[in-house]
């Protein structure tokens, strides 16, 4: 009974190790990597199922290699057959065997004859008493295939963004790595292994771009859309360049911002030849201005001589009472009123041929255009006298402001003006008006100036937009291409046409939006 | 200086150019009146004193020289002063063609200008001295009968009585009698008497056929 039990008993133990080894078959059969077991001294002890499948492909690292043969000395061999990356793999699992280590892992590449396959090797001690080692082989040929394809892919990037004069760089969030095009180094002032960082980036942007430059990103961020940014970059030696760049934030699978991915290419070059223009377009705006007054000097000179005969002929005044002993307090005040008065005018008049004349930097502002209009027949008053023109103004009420710089505002009307009284000298008298008139719409005003003289030659009325085009003898035929460069450098649009009877030349400008006038105050 | 009221007057559109001269005129002793355009000045009535035109050559409307056209007409006393910002050589030659006093360039000098209203009202004075002269002579010589007259016209070109008698076929006696006629109805005990007269009224001397050369020395 004893007896029965005990053999029943080992009976059911037996059946239990049994099951116990058939689980742990199982288990290690289930893994895909390919997993052996060696002994102290290196021989295979068991290996599963993957190991063994491997070898029927004939793609294993070391075929036809199973329980009982000595792993190391397979390693030892294919070493000194040549295979230089097995040295380091031989030296890992005997330093795992003796201990040393506790863990070693790397990746290399074994030519098989279905090719060429790269492993990665993971060698642990083995749990048991008698030591030895557990070693699992994992097939990482497509990760490598992928990863060099990045890499490669890198590379093309690299090569297009090289000869395009690109500077990218990416940005990886999740992983924190960065990498940047050697055009981009050059670009930012980095050194070739210097790593660029989001803090770097932004040391690296001009200052006074800084804010700019973080919103767009910023704002790309949030909605998911690239940015198309122009900003200054301050390098380390000194040098300001321009870039102009555009980028976007990547997401990975699970939707989250992941990567930040930029181009950009110096315009440094390009913006300097712009400005180099620009300061050209001024300077020839300046100098038909300059040609202007001289058209107005007559006009001008009166303008002042007005208020300076005033306070000289107050002041004779002053003398000669004060000579009679006529001169009494309350009369001499009214006359030092009238003369500070008029010395203000004369110098109001000073102080506009002085703006209109001087360099500007273009400076625009809140402007309201009714106000200039006003300004510029005021500085015409005598002009129009002394040319029996008549003129008449048709001025909406409350026009809202636009941004403009108020001189080169001032030349266009001035120009426009000047243009309607030279085409009305054969005019009779009697019929010389000029109609000034503003007219609101929704984002834009339009002035015109209406003259009823000769009009504009039917044939081609763009002529008169063309350098050199003029109908007058001593005209340099600059005057309404300068005015219409400066009508589109507004944002604006300058036309002509004739009318019943004379011809109207009518420009826009945008009227200045609320987050415009915000910043301008 | 003549005891009649002189009156200086400003047309200027520019209204502290109006207020210094009007100040610089009253320092002076003058009065001074002020009008911002031509229309205003023409709108005023004749002033029969030595007056003086102070005027800006530029003015919206009519302009100074139009002004100086519109008052020809009138034949009164004003002589005109031009102001300007500016010499124009055409327009200072019209206006003083057509009897402006002078043409000053803003900016003057006071005495320059004072000087130009002295000599203005002096000659406005010499005008209206001389047109009441020959209103005055005038008068007299219209209560002539027109033979009377006709015969006074060859008097004073210095002809006998035998001379005028042929120039208007007819008797020696009978010119005798309308000479005496008119001398006396004019007031005039001789020949130099009756040619001032006429000067003064402004009529011209009988311009003489010669008819009666022939017969002198015939």
């Amino acid at each position: 009974m004893f007896l029965a039990t005990v053999i029943e008993e080992r009976a059911t133990v037996e059946e239990t190790l049994r099951e116990s080894n058939a689980l742990n078959r199982g288990i290690i059969d289930s893994l895909t990597s390919l997993v052996t077991i060696l002994d102290r001294s290196g021989f295979i002890i068991t290996s599963n199922e993957a190991w063994r499948r491997s070898h029927e492909l004939e793609g294993a690292p070391t075929p036809g290699i199973d329980v009982g043969a000595n792993y190391l000395e397979v390693c030892r061999r294919a070493a000194s057959a040549g295979d230089l990356s097995v040295v380091s793999v031989l030296e890992g699992i005997e330093t795992v065997l003796s201990g040393e280590r506790i863990e070693f892992q790397c990746e290399y590449p074994c030519v098989t004859p279905a090719g060429s396959l790269w492993f990665e090797i993971l060698v642990l001690p083995l749990r048991s008493e008698a030591g030895g080692a557990v070693i699992s082989h994992r097939d990482i040929t497509q990760r490598k295939a992928a990863e060099r394809t990045i890499r490669e892919r890198d590379a093309r990037i690299s090569l297009a963004a090289e000869s395009a004069n690109l500077a990218l760089w990416t940005i990886d969030l999740e992983r924190n790595e960065s990498w940047m095009s050697d055009q981009g180094r050059a670009i930012f002032g980095l050194s070739p292994n210097e790593p660029l960082t989001r803090k770097l980036f932004f040391a690296r942007v001009h200052p006074e771009d800084r804010e700019e430059v973080y919103n767009a990103i910023e704002l790309a961020r949030a909605t998911s859309e690239s940015f198309e940014i122009e900003y200054r970059l301050r390098r380390p030696d000194g040098e300001t360049r321009w870039l102009n760049a555009r980028g976007r934030y990547l997401r990975n699978a699970s939707e989250e911002v992941a990567e930040l991915i930029c181009v950009a290419i110096d315009v440094t070059a390009q913006m300097k030849a712009n400005l180099e223009l620009r300061l050209q377009r001024l300077e020839m705006a300046r100098m038909s201005r300059v040609a202007l007054m001289g058209e107005l000097t007559a006009s001008l000179a009166h303008e002042l001589n007005q208020p300076l005969t005033a306070i000289a002929s107050n002041a004779a005044a002053g003398r000669r009472f004060l000579q009679q002993g006529s001169l009494e307090p309350g009369m001499l005040d009214e006359l030092l009123v009238d003369v500070v008065t008029d010395a203000r005018r004369a110098g109001a008049v000073i102080h506009g041929i002085h703006n209109f004349v001087r360099k500007n930097e273009g400076e625009r502002r809140a402007v309201d255009i009714n106000e200039t209009i006003r300004e510029v027949l005021r500085l015409l008053h005598s002009d129009l006298l002394g040319r029996a023109a008549s003129i008449e103004t048709r001025l909406a009420s409350a026009v809202p402001l636009i941004k403009a710089d108020p001189i080169q505002l001032q030349q266009i009307l001035l120009n426009l003006v000047m243009n309607a009284l030279e085409a009305m000298q054969t005019t009779p008298m009697a019929e010389r008006r000029i109609i000034v008139s503003t007219q609101c719409f929704e984002d834009s005003i339009i002035t015109g100036v209406r003259d009823f003289g000769r009009g504009l030659p039917r044939d081609d009325l763009d002529k008169v937009f063309t350098h050199f085009y003029s109908t007058k003898p001593g005209g340099m035929g600059m005057g309404l291409t300068i005015v219409r460069s400066i009508v589109e450098a507004h944002g604006g649009k300058l036309t002509a046409a004739n009318t019943e009877k004379g011809a109207q030349f009518s420009f826009t400008l945008p009227i200045m939006q609320k987050c415009e006038m915000l910043q301008s105050t | 200086m003549s005891m009649t009221p002189e009156l200086v007057c400003i047309v200027d559109d520019d209204q502290s150019m109006r207020r210094s001269l009007q100040r610089l005129f009253k320092s002076a002793g003058y009065s001074a009146e002020i009008f911002a355009c031509a229309e205003d000045y023409l709108a005023r009535e004749v002033f029969d004193g030595p007056s003086c035109l102070v005027l800006d050559v530029r003015m919206p409307g009519l302009n100074g020289l139009g002004l100086q056209e519109a008052l020809e007409p009138r034949g009164a006393g004003e002589q005109i002063i031009f102001l300007t910002g500016h010499g124009n050589v055409p327009t200072c030659k019209q206006a003083m063609r057509k009897g402006a006093v002078d043409f000053l360039i803003k900016p003057f000098d006071d005495e320059e200008l004072l000087g130009a209203v002295r000599r203005a009202l002096g000659r406005s004075e010499d005008y209206l001295l001389k047109r009441a002269e020959r209103r005055e002579a005038r008068e007299r010589i219209n209560k002539l009968t027109p033979r009377e007259f006709e015969v006074l016209r060859f008097v004073i070109t210095g002809l006998l009585n035998k001379q005028i008698a042929a120039e208007l076929q007819t008797a020696e006696k009978t010119i005798k009698v309308h000479r005496g006629r008119a001398m006396q109805k004019l007031g005039a005990i001789s020949v130099p008497d009756l040619v001032r007269l006429t000067q003064r009224a402004g009529i011209a001397p009988a311009i003489p056929s010669l008819r009666h050369k022939a017969r002198v020395s015939a």
